[in-house]
């Protein structure tokens, strides 16, 4: 009964989400199309790079499915609960929020997850369908790569959302929080591989990167699928994976923790 | 003539006053300012690394090599932080503030709401994000070897000067699309965002209809691709004469100059939100 209720305010959390997407339509629709631009121009400067055949060991095909799965998983496993959260404490709205039934955390994931479903598949996933009809994209042939795959894109997802939510805890001690804004994302992106696959950067990068937990969000999985990265490693990052999920989960509870004790209320 | 004197004086006047309380409100969180501040030089310092792995891999992008292409996108953000510097307010903020009905305060001040808007959201704070761009424009430039004379020196202080104001032009325009139409501005800062990556790159590896259109339409292709040929001695103006090269300046005065006038008789089509 208890998980039936569970279950039960999950979907409702998820369907209200999708709902405010759906209501701020023309909105959302508009971001994802400068979304596309942003996305149109990049594949025109690799194609430049690449052009046919191909260089050092990549294929235009091959980086353009990369792209484009990396453009869709972004919209799919994003997450706003760093912003939402600076902005409930800059109002002191904050303070209503931590009355609610509901913890917090809970509800921001599901808010996430419904306004995400919206931008992946209603809006960017048709327009990379397009894309990937008119420019042809490589998949892979082992039903294995696409389990493994699934499984590293939703702990990807769990690991992302700890990362901003905790950053997002931040705003407790700094109201203006920089580390949810564009320039913070753009010192992570290196490290991502979102905007040049680790496997075209040099050995000092890759190397560096696999001691910071952004290349498991996207960057592995989507490896992986477009066959930069073998099979036979697919456990190991998986391993690595629950690594960073377990130590981002701690920090996060220690941060949470701290925060509540920190609370100041702006206004009322 | 005597009522644009007027404004300008009150605009000089107020200036500072503004200038100065934006820094003592930032000062209240230093720790915020002096970490903001570190991020900003890291997030365009970022972009620049990633243009030069790119291009430190592949040699070149459209036959230009590794700090020519640099040398366009330090231009394209030193151009940018100019133009934002002047003009945040009326443009990036403005329809935020049409949204929420702030735009009032800004019709019952005895000065031009224009003035009023640059001056309110001028910092000199932001003057740290124009250095950044100096460093990255004179850090290319030094590993191009480009030799610096007078006249290079004086074409290139109106390039970037043409290429802000061509900036500014644009982020005006589609801010003043606000005031025509009730709801969400379709032009949004993203769409920015977004066309102005067409600058960051050599315009040649672009379709033919895209170089028509920085070059006609959204003219970024004169913010630095046009003009930074002169000072690199390239000769590459795809289906153009040379003579966009040295174009920017009236290019940017003409794109300013719209961009200001639109938003001006924007004003008497502003409908307040109320607050």
């Amino acid at each position: 009964m208890k998980v039936k209720k569970k279950l039960h305010l999950w979907y409702t959390l998820t369907a209200t989400g999708l709902k405010t997407r759906t209501i701020y339509r023309a909105s959302a629709w508009m971001a994802s199309f400068w979304g596309m631009v942003t996305f149109l121009i990049q594949i025109l400067i690799w194609r430049s790079l690449l052009g046919a055949g191909a260089r050092f060991g990549t294929t235009f095909e091959e980086m353009l499915t990369y792209l484009m799965l990396t453009q869709i998983i972004v919209f799919l496993i994003n997450s706003s609960a760093g912003l939402q959260i600076r902005a409930l404490v800059r109002t002191g709205d904050i303070s209503v929020y931590l009355l609610r039934p509901i913890n917090l955390k809970t509800l921001l994931f599901f808010d996430d997850l419904g306004k995400n479903i919206f931008q992946a598949i209603v809006v960017t996933l048709p327009i990379c369908a397009v894309l990937a009809a008119y420019f042809g994209v490589v998949l892979p042939q082992d039903p294995l790569v696409y389990l493994y795959v699934s499984i590293m894109l939703l702990n990807g997802m769990a690991m992302l959302f700890l990362y901003r939510y905790t950053l997002g805890l931040v705003s407790f001690w700094f109201v203006e929080n920089p580390f949810i804004e564009w320039h913070f994302q753009n010192i992570e992106s290196i490290f991502s591989g979102a905007v040049l696959p680790l496997w075209l950067c040099p050995a000092w990068l890759a190397a560096l990167s696999q001691y910071l937990p952004f290349r498991y969000f996207t960057y592995e999985p989507l490896a992986l699928f477009v066959g930069k990265s073998e099979l036979s490693v697919a456990n190991n990052i998986l391993i690595h994976q629950y690594i960073w999920l377990a130590a981002l989960f701690a920090l996060e509870r220690l941060v949470s923790t701290r925060a509540m004790r920190k609370l100041t209320l702006q206004g009322g | 003539m005597v009522a644009v004197l007027y404004h300008l004086k009150k605009f000089f006047d107020i200036v500072p006053i503004f200038s100065h309380n934006q820094i003592k409100a930032k000062l209240e969180y230093r720790g915020a300012l002096l970490i903001d501040s570190l991020f900003y030089i890291l997030g365009y310092g970022t972009q620049f690394i990633i243009l030069y792995l790119i291009t430190d891999k592949f040699d070149a992008i459209g036959g230009w090599r590794q700090y020519e292409v640099l040398l366009l996108y330090s231009m394209t953000i030193l151009t940018y932080t100019i133009a934002c510097t002047l003009l945040r307010g009326p443009s990036s903020q403005l329809p935020e503030k049409i949204k929420e009905g702030h735009f009032d305060q800004s019709l019952i001040k005895p000065i031009h709401p224009l003035a009023y808007e640059i001056a309110a959201s001028f910092s000199g704070y932001f003057l740290i994000h124009d250095i950044l761009g100096i460093i990255f424009v004179s850090y290319s430039l030094y590993m191009l070897h480009v030799e610096m004379n007078l006249i290079k020196f004086i074409f290139l202080v109106c390039t970037i000067l043409g290429g802000a104001m061509i900036q500014g032009g644009v982020l005006l325009l589609f801010a003043a699309v606000s005031f025509y139409i009730l709801g969400e501005n379709p032009l949004t800062y993203g769409f920015f965002i977004a066309l102005r990556q067409l600058s960051e790159s050599p315009v040649t590896i672009f379709p033919r209809i895209i170089q028509y259109l920085v070059t006609f339409i959204i003219p970024f292709a004169f913010i630095c691709f046009y003009p930074s040929q002169y000072l690199l001695g390239k000769n590459d103006f795809l289906m153009f004469h040379p003579i966009v090269q040295f174009l920017p300046l009236p290019i940017g005065v003409i794109v300013l100059s719209v961009g200001c006038m639109v938003w001006s008789h924007g004003i008497n089509r502003y409908q307040s939100s109320g607050n």
